[in-house]
């Protein structure tokens, strides 16, 4: 790829930046020999900002573009889901969980139920669920980097790993807020200025690219391609195509020249490299749509056997999975109240519906610039082929940059927050907090994820991420629902609820990614398990709570006070909350000695 | 555990029901003198547990599960443990009749047998407390064993007692150590503003008031804990004022990650620590010194520091003073270290770091989650 | 700063408090003194209902609206023709609308909240 000492030095000022800024804290505050007051309390925007900044993975950034691509309208549950998420936790969670004073779920969890058996299912299932989310993090790494620089995909996984690894071993686990946000804003200028620029300078093409994707014909090349295919595929032809191939195809071991293929399904070898003239129909990989009539339509695009019932399961795993995600949580607890918590959630709804808008397009100008990705199948990699495909020389190279800069800002935030989150919760509850072991932890956080990416089969991202989101609503979404707003959840049903609807979940992610799916009704429910777990597991919880009224935490009442009441109640008058703290240069300070600092 | 006394069959058998069906040999009756035999452990064991029960008095939570125990030792029918307060649990089939029986006991202080009830008053310290009352509808349990279980359990009840009046004691004590302003400061203030009243009216107007919230928030009787953003506005206060006694003298450098401002701390634990640090490091020396106070989070954990570049300290005096040992009017170090301590538990007392003329460095670090500790 | 003396200053020496007697946890049982009074216990779950059922219609109607698509698009398949602005329907709803639809419904529940606690408040101050 063209974009190579672009993208490189992009990505070496991104690395730099966060390891400037995680390893050496907060510099904001200049020597003066004034006292300098930082902010008393965080901007409840700021704090949007961080949240979204580290809520947009790899799967947003480059998974959801890549899945429009393959499979057309059904992928944009995808980022619908992602920020529906966040309207959940705004109705049901936000203001609760901030007054409860818990920073982690398993912290909830000992609030609220008061039982040790409780926290420790909580951290399994927050442990396994960071290492869910972390994974295709990784493997998106690795695929980005091989897409720049054509190192195997493995290597890009482990240079992350130990890149995040190191920061968050060495830089002692800082999740700065300010950083965060810059992280957000960094994304969403990586992700809109390729897409507005490539808009405007294809204006001019505009009706064609529009005639070609609206009508029934297949994607087509726009130029003489060479596709090298990775994996094995079976591929789709919907029309009679010429093409060169070297390799094995249909079964012949040796092909070198020209090949025709006729309408239907060919096979193609792992190392093949295929060449097809422009203008030929692209032949797309079997379970994803190959005419553009099929990928415009919803439900046509899923490779399962049920759309609609994955569609709803992958609507229920996404709504109700972002509550209950590791590092989504533990942001909360920056804001100062309950009502900042409900703001602050307000203001990401905003900020991810302004960002989730450019992957969706991006995917669309994919299927028209980049459609050779639909013949490895391995469509992730759209957003960063994208300008070097539509535009030449350098305007090509510089968005290329700033699109990888982008990947690697989304793959580092996530990844060390979901680390620090991990590595936190086993610090303090499998390895007895002492603070050598918040080191020992974050390794052991980073690495079982890395050796994961590595040897489980890439699937895409956002479905990758998809599955993350399905164990988090099948475990900790009623555990907070339930928590929050029912009297007489007890300690038993909760630990019932989170190993029966946790492990059947884990479970049949485990199958989905081991590749162990089947078609039919079975390969859906293990694709989707979400509409099946969380139903579960609400009634796990309701049914065993029941049945052991006993166990009713003693401090109920009082719990649910502290969590459902505004805050101003029960405040003792502390110090004048009018008073706000100014940062005073020192020519200043005597015109504010007079104006003075008590403005009553 | 009382045992039986030896030689008695009866008791015997009561002991093979208590001990759990554990075959205890009786025959040949020398093979017991000898002591060859183990008591059971598990005996003990319900023993323990039956008192870990009482721990919250006879009406407490887990008044019912120490009555079962009671009735497993005795091997009973039922077993009513009966409060002074009126409140009564059973475990076993109650039989309404035991509540006159019960009201004699409480009147007459002394013991009440009338088949198949036994009723034992339990005396605390002298002072009756309850009333013990056993079901034995075959008479399998004999009043001698009563006795030792009604002993057992007002053991249990004094202990509790103790332990509860220790807690009560305890924070009473760190309550108390909490409201410590220091004399010497209080002085320099009012000094310092009396001197700006002629000169500069509205600053010391601001001072009066910067004293006034500084006082208030050090003396009012609120509640155990305020968030780390409510206590950095304190110590601006303070510094404020500090600023004016000392002027140039005084440099401070504020700076705090906003992720660590709502954690809740007890109250004053960082304001000491700067109180120490200007008093101990900067206030001895002519030229200017430098106070910093940071605070950001790490991992599950906030961590604050206040650090001076004055005089610092031998490091064996540092520990004298930690322990509490050292000046009396210096107990600030040593409050707030005990403090932390009580609340969050032994690792998370404060780290101090210094040397001579190497300046200060005061360490507190602080679980962001921590059960029961909510600002209020 | 004092002049530098020809040595650099002494290094730091970390002093923790040595000998570490376990403190008693008072937290639990004493820390928090907040009585519950009935009264204020009824108040609370009056508080509480109000605020779920609020969330619950809320999030009914975002369930029926985005919940109604799939099926609207599986049973009635003209509509994934229809084009307006150049670009179809399903593109046009699942892209770009519902995203100002969920910020409005946020929007509404924050004020509706902000309008309950505010009741509540008036109600336990009088």
């Amino acid at each position: 790829m063209q974009a190579n000492l672009y993208a490189l030095v992009a990505v070496a000022v991104v690395a730099l930046i966060t390891a400037v800024i995680g390893g050496f804290g907060i510099r904001f505050a200049r020597t003066t020999s004034d006292v300098l007051v930082a902010a008393r309390t965080v901007n409840p925007r700021w704090n949007a900002a961080a949240i979204s900044g580290e809520y947009l993975s790899a799967a947003s950034f480059l998974g959801i573009a890549g899945l429009v691509l393959k499979e057309g309208a059904d992928a944009l549950w995808y980022p619908v889901g992602f920020t529906a998420g966040f309207l959940a936790l705004l109705l049901f969670v936000a203001a609760p969980l901030r007054r409860s004073g818990a920073y982690s779920l398993p912290d909830f969890a000992e609030l609220r139920l008061g039982s040790a058996e409780v926290r420790r299912v909580a951290t399994g299932l927050v442990v396994v669920i960071g290492w869910f989310y972390l994974v295709p993090q990784l493997q998106a790494a690795g695929l980005t980097l091989s897409v720049l620089t054509g190192w195997a995909n493995w290597i890009g996984a482990c240079l992350i790993a130990l890149i995040v690894i190191t920061n968050v071993v060495f830089g002692g686990m800082r999740s700065i807020t300010f950083m965060q946000a810059f992280q957000y804003w960094l994304k969403l200028t990586a992700l809109a200025v390729p897409v507005f620029v490539l808009l405007l300078t294809q204006a001019s093409q505009y009706t064609n690219a529009r005639a070609t994707a609206g009508a029934g014909a297949p994607p087509a090349f726009t130029e003489n391609t060479t596709v090298r295919v990775d994996t094995d595929v079976v591929l789709q032809v919907t029309e009679p195509t010429q093409l060169t191939a070297v390799g094995g195809v249909d079964g012949a071991v040796d092909v070198d020249g020209t090949v025709y293929w006729g309408v239907g399904e060919h096979e193609v070898s792992e190392g093949t490299a295929l060449t097809f003239p422009a203008k030929s129909a692209v032949p797309v990989v079997t379970g994803a749509p190959a005419h553009n009539d099929d990928w415009l339509r919803p439900l046509y695009g899923g490779a399962g056997d049920h759309p609609l019932f994955e569609t709803y399961s992958l609507m229920l795993a996404t709504f109700l999975g972002t509550m209950a995600l590791p590092h989504v949580l533990v942001r909360f607890y920056t804001n100062s109240d309950g009502r900042a918590a409900r703001i602050s959630t307000l203001f990401v709804l905003g900020l991810l519906g302004v960002f989730y808008v450019f992957p969706t397009v991006s995917g669309l100008l994919a299927r028209l610039y980049v459609p050779q990705l639909l013949v490895t199948g391995r469509t992730d990699a759209a957003v960063l082929l994208l300008p070097g495909a539509v535009l030449d020389s350098w305007p090509a190279r510089l968005l290329g940059g700033l699109v990888v800069a982008g990947a690697f800002a989304a793959f580092l935030s996530t990844s060390s927050g979901l680390m620090v989150g991990v590595a936190g919760v086993l610090s303090t509850d499998v390895l007895h907090g002492r603070a050598k072991d918040f080191r020992l932890a974050a390794l052991l956080a980073g690495l079982v994820p890395m050796a994961m990416a590595v040897t489980i089969p890439p699937i895409d991202i956002a479905r990758a991420v998809g599955l993350a989101f399905a164990v988090a609503a099948s475990s900790f979404c009623p555990l907070l629902v339930l928590g929050i707003w029912w009297r007489n959840l007890t300690d038993a049903g909760a630990v019932a609820g989170l190993i029966i609807g946790g492990g059947v979940s884990v479970a049949a992610v485990f199958g989905t990614l081991l590749g162990l799916a089947p078609g039919g009704w079975v390969g859906s429910v293990l694709g989707h398990p979400a509409a099946i777990t969380v139903p579960l597991t609400f009634l796990t919880m309701v049914v065993v709570s029941k049945v052991t009224p006993k166990r009713v935490p003693s401090d109920v009442a009082r719990v649910l006070a502290r969590l459902h009441a505004p805050e101003r109640l029960g405040l003792t008058p502390g110090p004048n909350p009018n008073r706000t703290g100014t940062v005073r240069r020192p020519a200043d300070q005597d015109a504010v000695n007079r104006a003075g600092r008590h403005r009553r | 555990m009382a045992a039986a006394p030896a030689g008695s069959a009866a008791d015997g058998a009561a002991d093979d029901a208590a001990c759990g069906g554990s075959r205890r040999r009786w025959w040949p009756p020398w093979r017991r003198w000898r002591g060859r035999e183990p008591l059971s452990i598990e005996t003990l064991a319900l023993g323990r547990r039956i008192a870990a029960d009482l721990t919250e008095g006879l009406a407490g939570p887990r008044a019912r599960s120490a009555a079962r125990g009671i009735r497993r030792v005795l091997a009973a029918d039922a077993v009513g443990l009966a409060a002074l307060s009126g409140s009564m649990v059973w475990a076993g089939h109650p039989l309404p009749e035991a509540a006159q029986l019960i009201e004699d006991v409480m009147r007459t202080e002394s013991v009440a047998v009338l088949p198949p009830f036994i009723a034992e008053p339990l005396q605390v310290n002298d002072e009756l407390v309850g009333v013990l009352v056993v079901t034995s509808v075959d008479g399998t349990v004999s009043q001698p064993a009563v006795r030792e279980v009604a002993l057992w359990v007002a053991y249990a009840l004094e202990r509790g007692r103790l332990e509860s009046s220790a807690d009560i004691a305890a924070q009473a004590e760190l309550r108390a150590l909490r409201a410590e302003i220091s004399p010497h400061f209080v002085y320099n203030a009012l000094t310092v503003i009396a001197s700006f009243v002629r000169s500069d009216p509205d600053r010391a107007r601001d001072l009066m008031l910067d004293f006034a919230d500084y006082t208030r928030y050090s003396l009012a009787r609120h509640g155990d804990y305020t968030t780390v953003a409510d206590e950095f506005r304190a110590i601006e206060a303070y510094l404020a004022l500090q600023r004016a006694v000392l002027g140039e003298r005084l440099r401070v450098q504020i700076r705090v990650a906003p992720e660590v401002l709502a954690v809740a701390v007890p109250y004053l634990v960082l304001q000491p620590l700067v109180e120490n640090a200007i008093r101990h490091g900067i206030e001895p020396r002519p030229e200017p010194g430098l106070v910093q106070v940071h605070g950001e989070a790490v991992g599950t954990e906030c961590v604050i520091s206040v650090e001076d570049d004055g005089v610092g300290m031998d490091p064996e005096l540092a520990v004298t003073l930690l322990s509490g040992h050292g000046d009396p009017n210096c107990v600030g170090l040593a409050n707030v270290d005990r403090r932390l301590r009580s609340v969050y538990g032994p690792y998370y007392g404060l780290m101090v770091e210094t040397a001579q003329a190497a300046g200060t460095r005061v360490i507190v670090r602080v679980p962001r989650f921590q059960p029961g500790v909510v600002a209020s | 700063m004092p002049p530098m003396s020809l040595s650099p200053p002494p290094k730091r020496v970390r002093v923790v408090l040595a000998e570490r007697k376990r403190a008693r946890r008072v937290v639990r049982t004493l820390a928090e003194v907040e009585e519950q009074t009935d009264v204020g216990e009824m108040l609370v779950r009056t508080h509480m209902r109000t605020q779920l059922g609020m969330s619950l219609l809320l999030a009914l109607i975002v369930v029926a609206v985005l919940g109604a698509l799939p099926l609207a698009f599986a049973y009635v398949p003209k509509l994934a023709e229809i084009s307006v602005l150049g670009v179809r329907l399903p593109w046009l709803l699942l892209g770009f609308a519902v995203y100002p639809f969920m910020l409005g419904v946020g929007w509404v529940y924050v004020r509706l909240a902000e309008r309950n606690e505010q009741s509540f408040i008036k109600l336990v101050e009088e």
